[in-house]
């Protein structure tokens, strides 16, 4: 064993968002090689920022991504707030929350149905689970028509949110579908309880590397919208406007995408992260369904990620149908969120101060952050946007390194690859949403 | 009365001719029926079909396809029509490929008719505006929907 020769090399990895390699040699039972690349072509969304006016960002830099359209929308809301120091009221912090959670209900359960069950169902796709697991499909999807239906009602349709703007909504939920919203939402609870009941049987691989974990916090809530940035261990916390003196970014020259660092270390962010950062705050039941799934707080096993999804996926549900009810009760008030013209007419030609601004809010896969800068005419000079993934890019790769050569002498070369493959899923890596084209052979 | 028929565009704006399905509804709203017809953006998520065709007997999606034809080129077809084990076990949940996607509505048995109406891109590159022989395409669509309608009732 002592003398194993092992050569992974894992061209376009399936079941994860974009194009990604995970390379791996071992050569007399030494790991020589190991890193996942990112060979996507670079997108420049920033670079299309500039010289565009910071109150259509929202519109553009949602398209970054299909599946977090409305976290890319509200964060580039609160940078463009923070540049042009504008406060939201509370109740469309409140509605702005509620489409965030129904973002992180849509991702995660595609996350763990579609793109995890496979792997430990020991098929290679969704497909031969629709003929052994039918029901279980089914429920997946309409767990996700709960959600689809929120952002269609609450952005104006489910994807790349067109309601929600600098200060406010340009259309408010009617009670109705408020309504309409929670009714589904309080049937959905047979399903969480179900898919806690599917995923408490299967097993993850057991694999151990504590690392830094990083998400935003809060006094007061398990954060999602709104919160300072914590690296734990060390607890240290720092203001969102401040990201840069926290994360670096740098380059590596088989990635195209950036890779990020905290105390020159890799970091992880996303769902464990934030189970790890924000244990306190979680709502009961869904601290409960951690309980039944055995995920123990702190957890430090990166392929449990998944499972850490499906208690927030639980949290969000419940703080959802907790916001609706509060909404319901208290009245929807147009004056506090209605926004008709943007900028105001009263303040045209545009002037404002010029300034900068960032936006930090949690989306499916973990923090993401969008900067800007912008002159006297709101039109932005300057542009950045760090996604999740490229966050979590040196992690994984530091998570392959300590779990190669603890599978070595237990595992055949396919056995490894499968294992690897399964870590980088775990991450639900989301490399790139930019393009689709379909290829047809026609038969 | 609930719209009968569904127009799906699948795409992305900032990706050149990648955004052809999303700009055709624009095209296609101003001159099919819309008592008959609901027009929906589904960006690069294909999966989030899934729910919403269930709804409408017809549906057209409209996408770029790499036909290997000269660019503008457009087609209709059905998974019927096509290689279905293209892509085997690739499927992600994350831009889901719109072939699984259609495979998947077949595995799970439904019915109700499902047509892509694909156009070849000529430039797939990151900017805005799509290329002038995919901007010709658009009354091509439009006469493959209104063809392909024929058959069925407006009631």
């Amino acid at each position: 064993m002592a003398n194993k020769s092992v050569n992974i090399e894992v061209k376009y990895l399936t079941r994860v968002e974009g194009h990604g390699n995970i390379i791996a040699k071992v050569k007399d039972g030494k790991l020589s090689e190991c890193r996942f690349e990112v060979i996507e072509s670079p997108r420049f969304f920033e670079s299309m920022l500039v010289g565009r006016s910071i109150y259509e960002a929202q519109h553009l830099t949602s398209r970054i991504c299909g599946i977090c359209a409305c976290g890319h929308s509200l964060a580039s809301i609160k940078a463009a707030e923070a540049a042009l120091k504008i406060t939201p009221s509370a109740q469309t912090r409140l509605l702005r929350k509620l489409l965030l959670y129904s973002e992180i209900l849509d991702s995660h359960v595609l996350h763990f149905y579609i793109l995890i069950a496979p792997d430990l169902l020991g098929v290679d796709s969704i497909f031969p689970l629709v003929k052994t697991h039918r029901g279980v499909i089914e429920m997946a999807l309409r767990m996700k028509k709960m959600s689809d239906f929120t952002s269609d009602v609450l952005a104006g349709r489910h994807v790349h949110p067109i309601t929600y703007v600098i200060g406010g909504l340009t259309k408010l939920p009617g009670e109705k579908n408020l309504l309409k919203i929670k009714k589904m939402m309080v049937d959905s609870r047979l399903d969480y309880d179900k898919t806690v009941d599917v995923f408490k049987k299967l097993k993850f691989p057991d694999f151990i590397r504590p690392a830094q974990y990083v998400s935003l916090v809060s006094q007061e809530e398990y954060a999602f919208l709104d919160g300072d940035i914590l690296v734990n261990p060390g607890a240290s916390r720092t203001n969102d406007q401040k990201y840069l003196s926290v994360l670096k970014e740098f380059i590596r020259d088989y990635s195209t995408a950036k890779f990020t660092s905290i105390n020159n270390e890799s970091y992880a962010v996303g769902a464990l992260a934030r189970f790890n950062n924000n244990y306190e705050f979680l709502h009961p039941k869904a601290k409960k369904a951690a309980k039944d799934l055995g995920l123990k707080h702190p957890s430090y096993n990166p392929y449990l990620n998944t499972v850490a999804q499906l208690v927030e996926w639980v949290h969000c549900l419940e703080k959802s149908i907790e916001i609706i009810d509060y909404l319901l009760d208290k009245g929807l008030k147009e004056k506090d969120s209605l926004v008709t013209s943007w900028p105001p007419k009263s303040s045209r030609p545009i002037k404002v101060k010029p300034g900068r601004g960032v936006g930090a809010v949690e989306v499916p896969r973990g923090t993401l952050y969008h900067d800007y800068t912008i002159n006297e005419h709101a039109v932005i000079t300057e542009a950045n946007c760090i996604i999740p993934t490229a966050q979590n890019l040196f992690n994984l790769e530091n998570d392959m390194r300590k779990l190669i050569p603890e599978l070595i002498p237990k595992k055949s070369e396919k056995a490894i690859q499968l294992d690897l493959e399964m870590l980088a899923r775990a991450y639900d890596p989301c490399i790139s949403c930019s393009t689709h084209l379909l290829e047809v052979e026609f038969a | 009365m609930p719209k009968r028929h569904l127009v799906a565009g699948v795409g992305n704006v900032l990706y050149g001719d990648d955004g052809a399905g999303i700009e055709a509804l624009i095209y296609l709203k101003a001159r099919l029926n819309q008592k008959q017809f609901e027009f929906l953006e589904f960006s690069t998520q294909s999966i989030d079909l899934i729910n919403y065709i269930k709804k409408y007997p017809v549906n057209f999606i409209i996408d770029a396809v790499d036909f290997k034809m000269p660019p503008g080129f457009v087609k209709a077809f059905r998974l019927k029509d096509v290689n279905a084990d293209m892509d085997s076990g690739k499927v992600s949940s994350h831009g889901i490929k719109l072939l699984d996607f259609l495979k998947l509505c077949k595995a799970l048995k439904i019915k109700n008719k499902i047509y892509i109406i694909g156009v070849q891109p000529k430039e797939i590159s990151f900017r805005q505006g799509l290329s002038k022989e995919v901007l010709d395409s658009f009354p091509k669509i439009l006469s493959e929907i209104e063809k392909l309608i024929s058959p069925y009732p407006e009631n």
